[in-house]
C-alpha cells in the first residue's frame, strides 16, 4: 500500500465513524439518560437536514442555515416531549407506538411541504489532492464538527449543574426527586437536548447524502445498532461502538463492496452482543 | 414540626399503611419499629411523596404538603435517607455532595465543606464512584448528603442495616451530635433496639400497616411483650 492509498483508507475510516457517531448521537442521550426508545430519531435527523436546505432557500449562508438546524429541532422536540412524551414516561412499548406514530407523521408532513423528491444541497469547500487521491474538504469538517459536538455533550453532561442532575436522576429517579430535583424538568432539557443534537447531525449530513422525507429509515437501524453495541455508558459507550463499528465497515467495505461492509456491521454487532450482552461500556467504570 | 394524621397509602389501589399518625417534635428523635412488611419503609416514601397520600394529610411545620410532589417537599425542610442508602452509583462522592447542594439551591462551597468538617472520612473518597463504597461509607455519605439540604427533620430507613459493627458506632454517635449540636429532628426506622434506646426519645411500634402501641424509648427494651408480639423477637 502507498501511504497515499493509507491516508485515503484512514479519512474514509474516519469519515464512516463520524457519521455513526452523529447519528447516534442524539439517539445516545435520549435512550440512555431517559430510557426513551425514540422510534422517531431518524426523522430528527431528517429535520435537521430540512431545517437547513430550507433556511438555505431562504437566503441564509450555508453554514448559518446549519446553526439553525438544532434550534428548530430541538424546540420541536420539546413540544412533542411536552405534548405527547412525558405522558408515557415508564410505559416503555407506549413510548415506541406513540414516537412510530410521530415518525409517520413527520414524514408525511414534510412530504406535503416539499414533496418527496430527493433535494440537492451542494457540498461545500471543494476537494483537495492526496496522491493519487482526490479528498473532499467536507468530510474532513464534518469529522471535526462530530468531535466538536462530542466534546460539547461532555462538557453538558460533566461540567455543568443542569449535567449532574440530569446524570443523578437518570441513575435514581425517585431519590433524585426526594433531594429537590424537578426529574419533569429535567426530562423535559433532556429530550431537547437529545432532539438538538440530532438536528444539528442531520445538518452537517445534509450536504454529503441525499436530502429527501424517508431518509430517516437510512439512519435509524445503523444508529440503534451503535446505542446498543455501546452499553449503558451513554457518550463512552456510543462512540466506542461508532469508532468500532465504523472502522469495521470502512475496512470491508474496503476490501470487497460497501454491501458487505453493511453486513459485516451487522455480524460484528451480533456476534458482540452475543458475547458482552450489556454491550461495550457493560462493565466500564466511567461515568459517562 | 411533622404531623402526620389518619395517613392511608399504598401502591396503586393496594392499601399498605393503614390509617397511621404520629408527631415528631422539633428537635425529638422518635423510633417507629415493626417487623419486616408493616409498612415502614411505604410510610416514609409517602411522606416523602414518592408514593401518593390516599387518605389523611402530612403537616410539615403547620403546611400541608400532603400533595406536594416529591421535589418540593425537601425545601420544607425535610431529608430522607432511604433504605439502601440509594448512593448514585455512577456519581463521584463530591458530586454526590454537589446534587444535593444545587438541587437545594445552596451554595455549593460552603455547604460541602462544612458537610466534609462533620464527616471527615469522605475526604479521601471525594473522586471515588459512589458505587465503589462500602455499605458503611455509603451510609455515611447519605448522612452526609442528607445534611447538606440544612433539615429541620431526617427521615431514617434503617441506617445500621448491612453496615459493619463498627461503622454503626460511628453513626450512632454522628446522629447524636447531629440532635443535639445541630437540633435536627429525625424519625428513626431500625431493627436494632439498641441503637433506638440510646437515640430516641420515643417509640411507634407498627404492625399490618397501622401503629399498634406508642411506648418511651427506654420501655420496649424492657416490655418483652412487645418485643415478642409485634417484633418477633
Amino acid at each position: 500500500m502507498s501511504w497515499d492509498q493509507i491516508l485515503n483508507l484512514l479519512i474514509s475510516a474516519l469519515f464512516s465513524i463520524a457519521t455513526l457517531a452523529l447519528i447516534s448521537l442524539g439517539l445516545a442521550v435520549v435512550f440512555g439518560m431517559m430510557k426513551i426508545i425514540n422510534l422517531a430519531h431518524g426523522e430528527f435527523l431528517m429535520l435537521g437536514a430540512f431545517a437547513t436546505l430550507t433556511a438555505n432557500r431562504l437566503g441564509l449562508p450555508l453554514w448559518l442555515s446549519m446553526v439553525c438546524a438544532p434550534v428548530v429541532v430541538g424546540v420541536i422536540g420539546l413540544v412533542l416531549e411536552r405534548g405527547i412524551i412525558r405522558h408515557l414516561y415508564g410505559r416503555i412499548i407506549d413510548t415506541m407506538l406513540a414516537t412510530w406514530g410521530i415518525s409517520l407523521v413527520l414524514v408525511q408532513l414534510v412530504v406535503i411541504a416539499y414533496g418527496p423528491a430527493t433535494q440537492g444541497l451542494a457540498t461545500p469547500l471543494g476537494s483537495f489532492r492526496l496522491g493519487n487521491y482526490s479528498v473532499s474538504a467536507y468530510s474532513l469538517f464534518l469529522v471535526a464538527a462530530a468531535g466538536g459536538l462530542v466534546v460539547l455533550t461532555y462538557v453538558l453532561f460533566m461540567r455543568t449543574k443542569y449535567g449532574l442532575m440530569a446524570r443523578a436522576a437518570s441513575q435514581l429517579p425517585q431519590t433524585a426527586s426526594a433531594l429537590g430535583i424537578n426529574a419533569g424538568r429535567i426530562n423535559m432539557l433532556t429530550f431537547a437536548v437529545g432532539s438538538a443534537l440530532s438536528g444539528a447531525a442531520g445538518a452537517l449530513l445534509a450536504p454529503v447524502v441525499g436530502v429527501v422525507p424517508s431518509m430517516g429509515m437510512a439512519f435509524i437501524a445503523k444508529a440503534f445498532m451503535t446505542v446498543i453495541v455501546g452499553g449503558p455508558l451513554v457518550l463512552s459507550g456510543a462512540m466506542s461502538a461508532a469508532a468500532l463499528l465504523g472502522s469495521v465497515d470502512n475496512v470491508v467495505s474496503y476490501l470487497s463492496t460497501p454491501f458487505l461492509g453493511q453486513g459485516a456491521l451487522l455480524v460484528i454487532s451480533i456476534v458482540l452482543l452475543r458475547l458482552m450482552p450489556n454491550g461495550l461500556s457493560g462493565k466500564w467504570r466511567r461515568q459517562l | 414540626m411533622l404531623q402526620v394524621s389518619g395517613l392511608h397509602s399504598g401502591y396503586g389501589h393496594k392499601t399498605v399503611v393503614n390509617d397511621v399518625s404520629l408527631q415528631v417534635g422539633s428537635g425529638e428523635v422518635v423510633g417507629l419499629v415493626g417487623r419486616n412488611g408493616v409498612g415502614k419503609s411505604t410510610l416514609l416514601n409517602t411522606i416523602m411523596g414518592i408514593l401518593p397520600v390516599q387518605q389523611g394529610s402530612i403537616l410539615l411545620n403547620e403546611v400541608d404538603i400532603s400533595h406536594q410532589p416529591s421535589y418540593r417537599r425537601s425545601s420544607y425542610g425535610v431529608a430522607y435517607v432511604p433504605q439502601g442508602r440509594q448512593i448514585f452509583p455512577r456519581l463521584s462522592v463530591l458530586d454526590n455532595l454537589r446534587v444535593a447542594a444545587i438541587a437545594a439551591k445552596q451554595n455549593l462551597g460552603s455547604c460541602v465543606e462544612e458537610v466534609l468538617a462533620e464527616f471527615p472520612a469522605l475526604t479521601p473518597k471525594l473522586q471515588s464512584q459512589g458505587g465503589s463504597l462500602s455499605g458503611g461509607q455509603q451510609q455515611i455519605l447519605a448522612l452526609a448528603r442528607a445534611l447538606i439540604i440544612r433539615p429541620k427533620l431526617m427521615l431514617l430507613d434503617e441506617p445500621t442495616e448491612g453496615v459493619q459493627p463498627s461503622i454503626v458506632d460511628v453513626i450512632l454517635e454522628k446522629l447524636g451530635e447531629i440532635n443535639k449540636r445541630l437540633g435536627i429532628g429525625i424519625l428513626l426506622v431500625e431493627q436494632n433496639l439498641e441503637f433506638i434506646d440510646v437515640l430516641a426519645d420515643r417509640v411507634y411500634v407498627m404492625d399490618k400497616g397501622t401503629v399498634v402501641a406508642h411506648l418511651p424509648a427506654g420501655a420496649i427494651m424492657n416490655d418483652k411483650r412487645v418485643q415478642h408480639e409485634y417484633l418477633g423477637v
